[in-house]
């Protein structure tokens, strides 16, 4: 079993190691997703049970603090049901009711809508520019820039989306309340800053595509430090910061990511085949794996993805979430002096 | 109706949720969820077993209130009435 094991590892290493290689921003994601789910499954002991506990264990944890109860009766509930296929049934009807819970909100209902919104126009424009650029390189669809590495990507942003949205279980009503509020209301300042610094870029004909000025990129992480403050101040809860730092860099870096992409296909005006002049960007080429494409705008619009990508989905969502965390905390010792 | 109905049969007495689903053709999916706005609505009372058998958890047990039983004994009347219905449902606070 231990040289199984050892071999498990090691697998797993050299897997890891040839990501991190050929795909960083997957090998990013991936990693980050592995430790969520890692302290998730730590955090729900699902280890003990059978699949119907743990699909139970892991969905009642989505609960918010005020039905804890109910994911508590729901798990007790499932001791007294006997028969795999009847567990199995009775944990996924309770995985369904905790997971969506009776009739939300209105104002629950018009924030899944946009971000469900939002999330379906970030995939939409991966994706299509992936296909472009798929379509403008003479290398193909098999190579690493292929469907096959899109999609990599791609299920590693959803992946990390989808478990952080889990991970915030059972989380009183009054933090979620603070954390939602204000992480909005800085997440439109915090992409409105990070867009100021990025979009005049627009204008100069670089082959390195959009970058992001320095300053402007650091005022809109502190404008996640600040917002945690003012949610962690307004609430009483030092745990609101994280929350409102979470969700002002996930909206901040979703504007950026949406507005920084969608523009780059309107700045198409040098849009070239002509050989010599391709040759001549290649050579301005910021690495080699880009000079594969065929034209101009297809090399910029790459550049522009992976920096949208990398600040938009990346940075901003998580040092805005550990920011924010660090404004909570300045708010509570602040407010104990 | 049907999780409302039974309650009524019997409203002094503690019903665990496995066995009421199982009684009425109701799926886990589809009784939580009315068992919550149930009790949301302050029609259900809810309380933890007692003293559990050794080795098993305590049970989640519901009954209905005073509301819920008043409101369960007027549902023929208030269904035939329609909308009605729903204005006379207690909302949240």
């Amino acid at each position: 079993v231990s040289l199984r094991l050892a071999g498990v590892w090691i697998g797993v290493g050299a897997g890891v190691v040839v990501f991190v290689l050929v795909r960083p921003l997957a090998a990013i994601v991936a990693i980050i997703a592995i430790v969520a789910a890692g302290s998730l499954i730590l955090a729900n002991r699902v280890a003990r049970g059978d699949l119907a506990f743990r699909i139970l264990s892991f969905s009642s944890r989505s609960l918010p603090a005020e039905r804890g109860d109910w994911g508590d009766a729901m798990l007790a509930e499932l001791d007294c049901v006997s028969g795999r296929w009847r567990r199995l049934g009775f944990a996924s009807g309770c995985a369904r009711a905790a997971l969506l819970p009776p009739r939300p909100g209105a104002a629950t209902q018009a924030a899944r809508i946009v971000a469900a919104a939002t999330l379906a126009a970030i995939t939409g424009l991966f994706l299509y520019t992936r296909h472009r650029l798929l379509t403008a390189s003479h290398l193909g669809p098999s190579s690493q820039h292929g469907v096959l590495g899109a999609s990599v990507d791609l299920l590693g942003v959803v992946a990390v989306y989808a478990l952080t949205a889990l991970v915030r279980f059972r989380l009183p009503t009054r933090r979620v309340r603070a954390g939602c509020l204000y992480g909005a209301v800085g997440g439109i300042v915090v992409g409105g800053v990070a867009l100021a610094g990025t979009l005049p870029g627009l204008a100069v004909q670089d082959v390195n595509g959009l970058q992001p000025n320095d300053w402007f990129l650091l005022a809109a992480l502190a404008t996640t430090f600040a917002v945690g403050v003012a949610a962690a101040w307004s609430s009483g809860d030092a745990g609101a910061g994280k929350e409102a730092g979470w969700w002002a860099g996930a909206i901040g870096g979703a504007i950026l990511f949406i507005v920084l992409v969608a523009l780059s296909y309107t700045n198409m005006t040098w849009f070239t085949r002509d050989p010599a002049a391709v040759r001549a960007f290649q050579a301005y080429a910021p690495s080699a794996d880009q000079t594969h494409y065929t034209t101009i705008s297809a090399l910029v619009l790459d550049s522009n993805l992976d920096t949208a990508a990398m600040i938009g989905i990346l940075i901003l969502p998580i040092l805005g979430f550990a920011l924010g965390a660090l404004g909570g905390a300045a708010s509570k010792i602040v407010a104990r002096t | 109706v049907l999780v409302l109905r039974a309650l009524a049969r019997d409203p002094s007495e503690w019903r665990y949720g496995y066995e009421l689903g199982v009684e009425i053709g109701l799926r886990s999916g589809s009784l939580y969820p009315i068992l919550m706005r149930l009790a949301d609505r302050g029609l259900l009372e809810t309380a933890w077993e007692n003293e559990p058998p050794e080795g098993r958890p305590r049970r989640h047990l519901y009954r209905l209130t005073a509301i819920g039983i008043a409101f369960a004994t007027q549902l023929p009347a208030a269904r035939r009435a329609g909308p009605h219905l729903t204005r006379q449902l207690p909302t949240l606070p």
